[in-house]
């Protein structure tokens, strides 16, 4: 990024989160040229006046870092406790609004400060726009996902209540309610963090699968952090869902890439082995980490849209979205938290000079 | 032991009211399905639960019992047979093949971001074929390693041991020099035909001692100074590898904070004259891993009691790590366990050998097999 001023896209919440300007403050000490997306969230209900005044804060910090007529503000509404599940549709909308990418060398998601689906969704979004863009001889922009991830800061900024539906990722149902296929076996990829209990339940009477394949964080930062997510959830996977130890799947904390391959590996096996049964549909819902969930985005998407993908296969996202945030348990001072960055396309994917590579034809 | 039998074993050692035994019981009984069940030095018949009640049942009852069980709860870490095969796996796409990606980059002189083209080049497949993987221990599991890079690796060029023959050193260089003809389209140059990369692997070092470590006469001792002194002598792998330009990287699945420092501090000193050597840890457990004195104490009081230690454990390799064994050699203080077997290194209560006056949860087979 330091060697020349690239022109940046920076896609952000406007939240409380203790976490939401580090990309911002690393991207203005690269002196980058910055324009912003706000993502602005309504849910019909307002704020508490702590999470008003630490919104505001954030803001604040936001306008010490990129002038005001850099930053568009871009509402979307994303429904409240009840009623049908509009956020998909809305962020979707509201991106499509804001304007064009193509002017930009980087789009940088910011995730830290997003609610799940909003994040998930803006990221599929933007990754399908940018890719047919490529796809149609126009710039090849860079995608960036950036989030700050800290076990703490989520669980301090989790406190709230769930809807009560379950939502799909836009683009990602996994034909769950399609009428002729409903005899094929559901496998179920719940992807584990801590606190998922009530989510876990709600997904699984909605989706009602055959066979659930948990995904556990292992290797960790805190090693006994996956003994401890199954712990928690001991009784629901063991006594509950029936799940079988051998189904167990590992996913690296450290690395959404790594998870990537496990879940899309993992997906692939099940496509091969149930295709005499006429199919089967598959659904993974992200509920670790924000960095796991990009993995775990991303293997939805090759599945339906890689280049790898021979038969479009829509694997489904379905998540319960926190309907009211409660007040944050978080300290700005104290906040331990590590900044991750993905580049999703872009750049890396393109040739490199042909003169770079001496023998690069000779044996293949 | 039955299951059942166990069970109201261990309620009646741990004095459990009936909810409690229930609450407990399911945890239990879940954790040792998941995980403790495969603990393979367990004697046949035996388990996880078995274990436990006869553990506890040697501590006195009511606090040092509620103690020890507390620690099993809370505080015990074992690594699966899945979770090291997934540490294996995590080996090459996440520290072999990026340093392969980053010197071809530098060799190129093109941005090393550009992974997708960089790793089609021949470049790139030449380094990768450079590549040897040695085991350094039966825990290395190059099988696993090998089965779990399949389209990256040639069998020829991962094998199980460090200690390599004359025959099985040159088959190794002839199939080098055989897919480098296909991998360039020409006949390689002999120099070309040598390993670039040399990558030790292990399972888990808790000191790293038994890896590098001072031997007393201003030189070098341990597993990797004994190899990096056979790759300088001349025949077998010395003979392999190239004059100049070889990076050793020494790759472990699981490290304590103590080895890697201890490794990481003594590795520059070492000299290596046809290359570098490089050290790299796939999981590290962390500085919240080894027993802390103050947050560990309930635990702590019993591993330092005179009834939980048996002298025979001390033996002259304790002399290595320095201090007894009741801590963990080298004082290491671990909770950690392995599902083939408990690392010295972790607190003598947890893998008190069979044969000894002391019941560990995890006995140990030891590697150091006293003379009968």
């Amino acid at each position: 990024m330091s060697a020349k001023k690239r022109k940046v896209l920076l896609v952000i919440g406007r939240g409380f989160d203790v976490r939401t300007l580090e990309t911002a403050r690393r991207l203005h000490a690269l002196d980058a040229d910055i324009s912003v997306w706000q993502l602005v969230f309504d849910n019909g209900l307002g704020d508490s006046p702590k999470r008003s005044e630490l919104t505001a804060t954030n803001h604040e910090g936001l306008l010490k870092l990129v002038p005001a007529e850099k930053i568009v503000a871009v509402p979307i509404e994303i429904g409240g406790p009840v009623g049908a599940a509009v956020t998909p549709r809305n962020t979707k909308a509201s991106l499509d609004r804001a304007g064009d990418c193509r002017d930009f060398d980087d789009v940088i998601v910011d995730i830290s400060a997003m609610p799940r689906m909003v994040a998930l969704t803006a990221v599929s979004v933007l990754l399908f726009k940018l890719d047919k863009l490529a796809e149609a001889n126009g710039p090849s922009v860079n995608l960036h996902v950036t989030t700050s991830e800290s076990v703490s800061a989520d669980l301090g900024a989790a406190k709230g209540s769930l809807r009560d539906s379950v939502t799909f990722v836009l683009g990602f149902s996994g034909h769950l309610e399609e009428q002729t296929t409903q005899n094929w076996p559901r496998v179920w990829f719940p992807v584990l963090g801590e606190g998922q209990r009530d989510r876990l339940h709600l997904i699984q009477d909605h989706v009602n699968p055959d066979e659930i394949c948990p995904v556990i964080p292992f290797p960790t930062r805190k090693p006994r952090r996956g003994d401890e997510v199954v712990g928690e959830h001991r009784d629901t996977l063991f006594d509950d869902f029936k799940v079988e130890p051998a189904n167990i799947l590992l996913a690296s904390e450290y690395n959404p890439f790594e998870a990537y391959r496990q879940i899309f590996t993992a997906m692939e096996r099940y496509k091969k082995a149930l295709k005499p049964m006429g199919g089967c549909k598959l659904f993974v819902s992200p509920l670790s980490s924000k960095l796991l969930s990009i993995g775990v985005l991303l293997a939805c998407y090759d599945h339906k849209f890689g280049k790898g993908s021979s038969d479009r296969f829509d694997v489904g996202i379905p998540y319960v979205e926190t309907a009211v945030y409660g007040d944050p348990e978080q300290n700005a001072e104290t906040a331990d938290f590590e900044l991750h960055s993905l580049w999703i396309r872009g750049e890396w994917e393109e040739p490199i000079p042909a003169t770079a590579s001496a023998a690069v034809t000779a044996a293949t | 032991m039955r299951k059942d039998l166990a069970e109201s074993l261990l309620a009646k050692i741990m004095e459990w009211s009936d909810e409690e035994k229930a609450a407990e019981r399911a945890y239990l009984e879940s954790f040792a399905s998941y995980k403790y069940d495969e603990y393979q030095q367990f004697s046949p018949g035996k388990r996880f639960i078995e274990s436990l009640a006869l553990w506890l049942g040697q501590f006195t009852g009511g606090e040092e019992r509620r103690e020890a069980y507390n620690f099993v709860r809370k505080r015990l870490l074992f690594i699966s047979t899945d979770e090291m095969n997934h540490l294996v796996e995590l080996t090459f796409p996440t520290i072999i093949r990026p340093i392969l990606i980053a010197d071809t980059a530098t060799e190129l002189g093109v941005d090393p971001h550009k992974v997708k083209a960089i790793v089609d080049t021949v470049e790139y497949r030449t380094r990768l074929r450079q590549t040897l993987v040695l085991g350094l221990s039966d825990g290395a599991r190059t099988d696993w390693f090998r089965r779990a890079n399949p389209q990256e690796m040639s069998n020829e060029q991962v094998f199980h041991a460090y200690d390599v023959s004359d025959p099985k050193s040159e088959g190794m260089v002839q199939d080098l020099r055989k897919h480098l003809t296909k991998i360039l389209g020409r006949e390689p140059h002999d120099h070309e035909a040598r390993f670039r990369y040399i990558v030790l692997l292990d399972d888990f070092t808790g000191s790293g001692t038994s890896f590098i470590r001072e031997d007393g006469q201003g030189g070098w001792t341990g597993k990797i100074a004994k190899i990096v002194s056979g790759l300088m002598k001349a025949g077998n792998l010395g003979d392999a590898i190239a004059n100049s330009g070889v990076k050793i990287i020494i790759i472990l699945y699981v490290a304590g904070d103590q080895a890697i420092e201890h490794i990481e501090s003594r590795l520059p000193k070492l000299t290596f004259g046809k290359g570098t050597v490089e050290f790299e840890v796939v999981h590290k457990l962390g500085e919240t891993t080894p027993l802390d004195d103050a947050s560990d104490s309930p635990i702590l009081g019993l591993v330092a009691d005179d009834r939980y230690f048996d002298d025979d454990a001390d033996d002259e390799h304790s002399k290595v790590g320095g201090t007894s064994k009741r801590y963990g050699f080298a004082n290491c203080r671990l909770p950690l366990v392995l599902a083939h077997n408990t690392p010295n290194n972790s607190i003598y209560l947890l893998w008190a050998e069979d044969d000894q006056s002391v019941r560990g949860l995890f006995p140990r087979v030891s590697r150091h097999r006293k003379l009968q």
